[in-house]
């Protein structure tokens, strides 16, 4: 069973390069500090929290108050207790490139004329 | 440049403080890292991006600022021309409704929150409270379609808005060619960047209104770049046929709006809530400057869920992203109530996984961007 929600959960309790996770079927429980930290961050299911952490490891850092490798090792850790709780392909994603864009910044065009 | 909008004696960083880009003890920090031009100031903000945990100092918004001010300048727009450098805008940036007796929004500065004030942004989003409604103005299944190589974001979120428009008018989906408005956006219209790709809504309103669009038969889209050739005049098109058929869907636009300091998510759910229109919207894409090959919209979660990552505090800018904005979904765990669906230009693999519970999207290739990031970083909207 794939694990689809995150709640905060007492008795659990992070540790520098530990996240401190439990999984309970289909919840991903979290120390109240990690909880917090996710909520802060706009992430609310357990794929999208794995997504934060390994495009954005600095900003689990920042809000936990750790170093970046410590965040690491616990992200390490967080995929192997999920491991049978998500696809492998979450938990090992391959690399995409990102296609390209193309918006570009309203300010740069020095011709557009003044408005008020 | 710069220096042209400098007071006697003012250094860099006061004239940020004086037009409010900094607050002075932000000033202060960045002094002891001897900031003292954009060049070194965005050096600065990449290469420490924890200063992102420092309370208050807010590096998504900050690089978005620089991003749109000083863009050309620094170099961050990978295709940018190199315009010359503008100095601190100096012109507002307001909303047109053709026709329409509607207020131009204020300024267009982006309020710039401490880190945990999304709440109070709430509270300041005039009517925020209002987003609660779920929105689809799709006709039915409409699948995605992809820009492949090349930066043409802006065609296909504008043909879209285009198709839709026509769908509801018609009660039919047109196919339409984005590689026909792609050039006469980048030929034929008042782009100041024919040679580069990208471009803004703003050109793609005029181009839609001038020049039109025709069916996709008539110019199928070449998703490989053409050396030297952006538009693609020439590579099978644009034929006579095409021409005479391109006049047959121009529309003038009904609304067009640049980011303005608050209000953005609101004014994007009203536009879709109560004209049941597509809209086109650019945002910045954000980057973790220790990672420069993952950005907040090809995470994991984008490829599998189309969901954009809010930017968090240690996140810069590094360029932009158009998309058809097609509904809403209130969530209430999202500080402004909920998430816009997107339609993307990037094929069916990003968002492979919709439609699922956990996320807004119907199909594969549609997305979720938050109401918080619209309403913190919207660059423009445009409906028809």
């Amino acid at each position: 069973m794939n694990v689809r929600y995150l709640r905060s959960a007492v008795g659990l309790a992070l540790d520098r390069g530990d996240f401190g996770v439990a999984v309970a079927g289909e919840v991903l429980e979290l120390p109240r500090e990690l909880a917090l930290a996710a909520e802060r961050l706009g992430v609310y299911t357990p794929e999208d929290l794995l997504a934060m952490i390994g495009t954005f490891p600095e900003a689990i850092a920042h809000e936990l108050g750790w170093q970046p490798e410590e965040v690491e090792t616990a992200f390490s850790g967080l995929r192997a207790t999920l491991r049978g709780h998500l696809p492998q392909d979450v938990l090992e994603p391959e690399e995409h490139e990102t296609p390209p864009t193309g918006a570009l910044c309203p300010w740069e065009v020095p011709a557009l004329p003044a408005r008020r | 440049m710069i220096a042209d909008s400098r007071r006697k004696d003012e250094s860099f960083l006061d004239q940020l403080v004086r037009q409010r880009w900094l607050t002075p003890w932000q000033a202060e920090v960045l002094a002891v890292a001897q900031v003292d031009s954009v060049e070194t100031l965005w050096a600065v903000l990449v290469t420490f991006p924890s200063l992102g945990r420092i309370p208050g100092f807010d590096l998504p918004g900050l690089t978005n600022r620089l991003a749109r001010g000083f863009g050309a300048e620094i170099g961050i727009l990978a295709e940018s021309p190199g315009a010359p450098g503008v100095a601190l805008p100096a012109f507002a940036f307001g909303c047109e409704y053709p026709g329409q007796d509607e207020p131009a929004a204020p300024g267009w500065e982006v309020p710039l929150p401490a880190h945990g004030g999304l709440r109070s942004l709430a509270l300041q989003s005039t009517g925020a409270e209002s987003l609660q409604d779920a929105i689809d103005v799709r006709c039915g299944p409409w699948p995605v379609r992809d820009q492949g190589e090349r930066g043409a974001c802006i065609a296909f979120a504008t043909v879209a808005c285009r198709e839709q428009l026509e769908c509801r008018r018609a009660l039919a989906l047109p196919d339409l060619s984005e590689q026909y408005f792609y050039w006469a956006l980048k030929a034929r219209s008042a782009d100041p960047w024919p040679e580069s790709e990208g471009s803004l809504l703003r050109f793609a309103q005029r181009a839609l209104a001038s020049e039109g669009v025709c069916t996709e038969r008539l110019w199928p889209y070449n998703p490989a770049r053409v050396p030297g050739n952006v538009p693609q005049a020439g590579v099978g098109g644009p034929t006579p046929a095409a021409r005479a058929d391109a006049p047959l869907y121009a529309v003038a636009s009904r609304a067009f709006c640049g980011g303005t300091s608050v209000g953005n998510a609101t004014r994007l759910y009203g536009w879709l809530k109560d004209r049941q229109r597509a809209v086109a919207i650019s945002l910045p894409v954000f980057s973790n400057p220790r990672k420069p090959r993952s950005n907040n919209w090809g995470s994991l979660a984008g490829w599998r869920h189309g969901r954009v990552l809010d930017p968090p505090p240690t996140a810069t800018s590094i360029g932009g992203h158009t998309v058809c904005v097609t509904g809403f979904r209130p969530d209430r765990r999202e500080p402004l109530g909920g998430y816009f669906v997107i339609r993307n230009s990037w094929g069916p693999r990003w968002g492979k996984r919709l439609p699922n519970p956990e996320h807004a999207g119907p199909e594969p290739g549609y997305g979720q961007v938050s109401a918080t990031y619209v309403e913190r970083f919207l660059w423009e909207m445009l409906q028809l």
